[in-house]
């Protein structure tokens, strides 16, 4: 009996140990959460690609080197959670000291639906949440494989859903200056995404002020 | 010895390429029916370990418990979600599956099932069923998805799966607790 109850402990003590590594540590239950700690945890890299923006300028990805980057990756002809996703981005835009959007930070929406996704769509897209194609840009990325290099980057999983939809990850997704992965923020929670945002570029600027 | 060869058969069958493809290519297929056959597989072959290996269950899993604590386990491994995925994208998880869930957790559980009182029995599913329940309401509300090769519309029905279970534990439970087995299965149900 009292043999048993040891076995039991050591049974539980190695299935603990066993959770405690699949789990990193009891703070990735799934595998999208340890992409994203491993995700921040990779050497800073930019991406480097080409892209085309919703006036139909192309130009590469490193354009927006040095810069904080607000990014969402989206499809235009989505129904469910790319316009709430994009309303939402919308109020953080509008929340931001303007002045910031001189040289420190930039809203980027992709698009991986490149087929169906041209400027003339990009542009219409831009037009119902108001952006300027400056500060805030929809992009295109007309090279397949260079999609593809930017979603496996940010650990964006696109998976095909009927005919024409996707299913995706919606988050904002903060990117740093030198193209490293800052934060992943919940596009539900407006206010906080805008606190994260100015704290990481004020954060920035002091270390440069310095 | 019939049983563990069907077990056998069973476990190898499931490991067959098209049958592995088919399975878990949609998620309730695979949570719901791939990893509980190859829990029934560890049923069917525990017999054969009792036998050739009856020391070691006499000597280690002498009240049970060991064996229960050890199927609890290899059963809440196998509900991380991320198990799921890795299941899919990491071989040598593929091979841990077809192990840990007839070995470990399939051929523990019936040699302690045998040797638990009836007490332990009911609440042994009263752990099962609340387990089932919160990753009923987890796979059912969860906002985004848990699972990356997986899509939405999947985690709900592996969700409503589970809230199935619970029914059928609840409906279980139901059936012990009103019912007089003895009447149907001798004196071997009703020791207490």
């Amino acid at each position: 009996m009292k043999k048993d109850f040891v076995i039991s402990g050591v049974i539980l003590f190695l299935g603990g140990l066993l959770l405690f590594f699949s789990t990193n540590g009891f703070t990735a239950f799934t595998m999208e959460a340890q992409r994203l700690q491993d995700l921040k945890d990779r050497p800073p890299e930019f991406p480097n690609i080409e892209v085309v923006d919703n006036k139909g300028r192309k130009y590469d990805f490193d354009e927006f080197e040095g810069k904080h980057m607000l990014m969402t990756f989206i499809y235009t002809s989505c129904a469910t959670a790319c316009p709430e996703m994009s309303s939402n981005m919308k109020y953080v835009y509008d929340m931001i000291d303007p002045a910031l959007y001189e040289d420190d930070l930039v809203f980027l929406s992709v698009s991986f639906d490149t087929e169906r996704d041209t400027v003339e769509v990009l542009d219409r897209y831009a037009g119902y949440f108001e952006a300027d194609g400056g500060s805030w840009r929809m992009l295109r990325v007309p090279d397949e494989d260079d999609l593809e290099d930017i979603l496996d980057m940010y650990g964006v999983t696109v998976i095909p859903e009927g005919d024409a939809d996707y299913q995706h990850n919606t988050s904002f997704y903060l990117i740093e200056p030198d193209g490293r992965l800052g934060e992943v923020l919940d596009y539900r929670e407006v206010g906080q995404a805008v606190e994260t945002i100015e704290a990481a570029v004020a954060e920035d600027a002091e270390v440069s002020a310095r | 010895m019939k049983q563990f060869r069907y077990g056998l058969t069973l476990v190898i069958f499931l490991a067959l390429p098209p049958a592995r493809d088919l399975l878990e290519s949609v998620m309730a297929f695979h949570m719901h029916m791939q990893m509980m056959l190859l829990f029934v597989a560890g049923l069917l072959m525990a017999p054969f370990f009792q036998k050739h290996f009856g020391h070691i269950f006499g000597k280690y899993n002498e009240t049970g418990l060991p064996g229960v604590v050890l199927f609890l386990i290899i059963l809440l491994y196998w509900m991380l979600p991320r198990a799921m995925d890795e299941a899919l994208e990491l071989w040598y998880v593929e091979l841990w599956k077809f192990i840990s869930l007839p070995f470990l957790a399939g051929v523990p559980l019936r040699d302690s099932w045998k040797k638990i009182s009836r007490t332990f029995e009911v609440v042994l599913f009263l752990v099962l069923m609340v387990i089932f329940a919160v990753l009923a309401y987890l796979y059912i509300f969860a906002e985004s998805t848990l699972c990356n090769n997986y899509l939405m519309i999947d985690q709900q029905t592996v969700g409503w799966g589970f809230a199935f279970l619970v029914l059928c534990i609840i409906m279980y439970i139901l059936l012990v607790l009103f019912t007089d087995q003895s009447q149907y299965f001798g004196d071997d149900s009703e020791s207490a």
